[in-house]
């Protein structure tokens, strides 16, 4: 018998615990054309706020050893248009459809939220609070914790749906943070985000990027995703999606014995748009392999004795 | 998609051709470009990302020629692989050059920049077979002698090729948008009475085009640039290669609305002259 990939995870019910990570698949139709998103376990769209917002001027992205960083600067054609315009793309295939969502204000969090309430074709939000606060000087929602608890409470009152919090890792102790999500009602918590970084061309003393600083993502932060996966996954009782420089299958196991009871694939897609599809056959493999019969059988199963 | 490397060999300089047989044929138009990665597809993650290229020339038996230049890390692994060996590739993506105009115009003109000739070669082999009576000038710039490419091949299916270099160690010195200005006040003088115009294919560096932008659009000339861009997929799923839109609405992606454009429809102003990708390079 084949291995069992299935998982529920916030309450919802994955064909196979391998995700598109939010900002790597846009709102599914570009990655259609290379991968099947039948065959995974769930897309998480491009970032989606109450105003449709251009992004950031270019170069918007630059090599780094081993990773790549970004500041894209979230374009997103506005939660009205996505609903309108891109929602029925999705609603085509028998895939779990996340929703992240962000904003410029806590308040504008609960708008985009209450608006996607009781829409067909969404099955979840992920709520992206690495994003600056416009009304607090800029500073990410995400790295003060009293702002935190905000965006939760105010997000989980807005909405039924599942309510998953992506998680910043450019915080000292992201255990506390995952606890506070934890007792605003949050149902999961995606670990990690990218972590901030910068660099400059030493030809032209200039930042690589337009913006000067960006997110840091790819292979180079695997190490940091999984010690935070792992402290995350022993502070909370609800469940983890882990992500953070996933390209083989045998970092996606590292993820799951580090406690994620799924895990999401974002930069490799850019390299091969099937990976996601080959890592979830990967896992299947891994588990005969090994003999075990359920994917949960890794969750968090780390020998640290 | 796996592709078998034939031959790779330096060309000049730091450029190189890379010939290529995809494992399936694949057909494409001239300015479409390929995502290659420099490396083997599970090999290590440095470099991490694929790089874009021109499709310099497709072959009629499904080869795929590729010139490149040896700019950073990612083209120095790619310069040092031997034939027999294989590459990961993506394509071919995005948008070649469009033809419409080309009948109606009354001569066609060619810009090229640098190692923005390759996908210049099998735009004017593509247009001589499709028109065989028409003009095509093809004006060929560099900083010397070293970046000047494929002399040779496009002398055999144009009407006349014009140099440029900013040494002057090879034809006109100076810049290549000098000697197009040159040639088009000539040609708008004596055809003055005509509203027929010439249509213009270019690519190179955004100084560059956003020279020619300046030139030919008092004249309202059809021009087409094709862009290169910092990219990391070049399918639309990053967002990286944005380039600012002229109607204030936003950006462009290259890879995807590209990466042939019309001329007056991007903003070049505010790119850099040199990004750490490029097409025929990285």
């Amino acid at each position: 018998m084949k291995p069992d990939l299935s998982i529920e995870i916030a309450g919802i019910k994955l064909r196979n615990p391998v995700m598109l990570a939010s900002g790597t698949a846009r709102y599914g139709e570009e990655i259609s054309h290379h991968c099947d998103l039948n065959q995974i376990g769930a897309i998480i769209v491009k970032g989606i706020a109450l105003k449709p917002t251009p992004g950031n001027p270019p170069p918007r992205i630059c090599e780094t050893p081993s990773g790549m960083l970004n500041a894209i600067g979230l374009p997103n054609i506005g939660v009205d248009a996505f609903i309108k315009e891109k929602l029925p793309f999705l609603r085509q295939f028998d895939t779990r459809v996340l929703v992240n969502i962000f904003g410029s204000t806590v308040e504008e969090y609960g708008e985009v939220a209450g608006r996607l309430e009781g829409v067909d074709g969404v099955d979840g939000l992920e709520v992206n609070i690495s994003c600056p606060n416009v009304k607090e000087g800029g500073i990410a929602f995400g790295t003060d914790i009293g702002i935190t608890r905000r965006v939760v409470q105010t997000v989980r009152r807005a909405t039924t749906l599942p309510v998953i919090i992506k998680l910043s890792p450019n915080v000292t102790d992201i255990a506390s943070f995952a606890k506070v999500c934890e007792e605003e009602g949050a149902d999961g918590l995606s670990v990690i985000n990218t972590l901030l970084g910068m660099s400059i061309d030493p030809k032209t003393w200039r930042p690589r990027l337009a913006n000067i600083t960006g997110g840091l993502s790819g292979p180079a932060i695997r190490p940091v995703a999984i010690r935070m996966v792992w402290q995350v996954h022993n502070a909370v009782r609800i469940p983890v999606i882990g992500m953070g420089g996933i390209v083989t299958t045998e970092d996606a196991v590292e993820f799951f014995l580090a406690g994620a009871s799924a895990v999401a694939i974002g930069t490799a897609n850019f390299i091969n748009p099937k990976v996601s599809l080959e890592i979830s056959e990967g896992l299947e493999r891994y588990l005969e392999s090994r003999g075990l019969k359920n994917i949960t059988e890794l969750i968090g199963a780390v020998k640290t004795a | 998609m796996k592709a078998k490397i034939i031959s790779n060999s330096c060309v000049k300089g730091p450029c190189y051709k890379l010939l290529l047989k995809p494992l399936n044929p694949v057909k494409s138009v001239p300015g479409q470009f390929l995502m290659i990665r420099p490396g083997a597809s599970d090999g290590p993650s440095d470099p991490l990302l694929p790089r874009p290229f021109s499709i310099h020339r497709a072959t009629t038996d499904d080869h795929i020629e590729v010139l490149y230049k040896r700019v950073g890390k990612g083209t120095a692994i790619l310069a040092s692989l031997s034939a027999e060996g294989e590459l990961e590739i993506l394509g071919p993506l995005g948008n070649g050059f469009v033809f419409d105009g080309v009948a109606a115009a009354k001569e066609v003109v060619v810009v090229a920049g640098g190692i923005g000739v390759a996908p210049m070669l099998g735009l004017v082999e593509t247009l001589r077979a499709g028109y065989p009576e028409k003009e095509i000038r093809v004006f060929l710039g560099g900083r010397g002698e070293v970046d000047l490419l494929c002399v040779e091949e496009l002398k055999a299916v144009s009407t006349e090729v014009i140099l440029a270099t900013n040494d002057g160690t090879m034809g006109f010195k100076g810049y290549v948008t000098e000697a197009l200005e040159k040639h088009l006040s000539q040609s708008l003088i004596t055809h003055h009475s005509s509203l027929v115009t010439p249509i213009i294919y270019a690519c190179g560096p955004s100084p560059m085009l956003q020279r020619i932008s300046e030139i030919t659009e008092p004249l309202r000339i059809e021009s087409y640039f094709s862009l290169e861009a910092n990219m990391a997929c070049g399918i639309g799923l990053c967002m990286g290669c944005a380039i600012r839109s002229r109607d204030g609405k936003g950006y462009y992606l290259v890879c995807t609305d590209g990466p042939v454009f019309r001329g007056e429809s991007v903003d070049l102003s505010g790119n850099p002259p040199q990004s750490p990708f490029n097409k025929g390079g990285d």
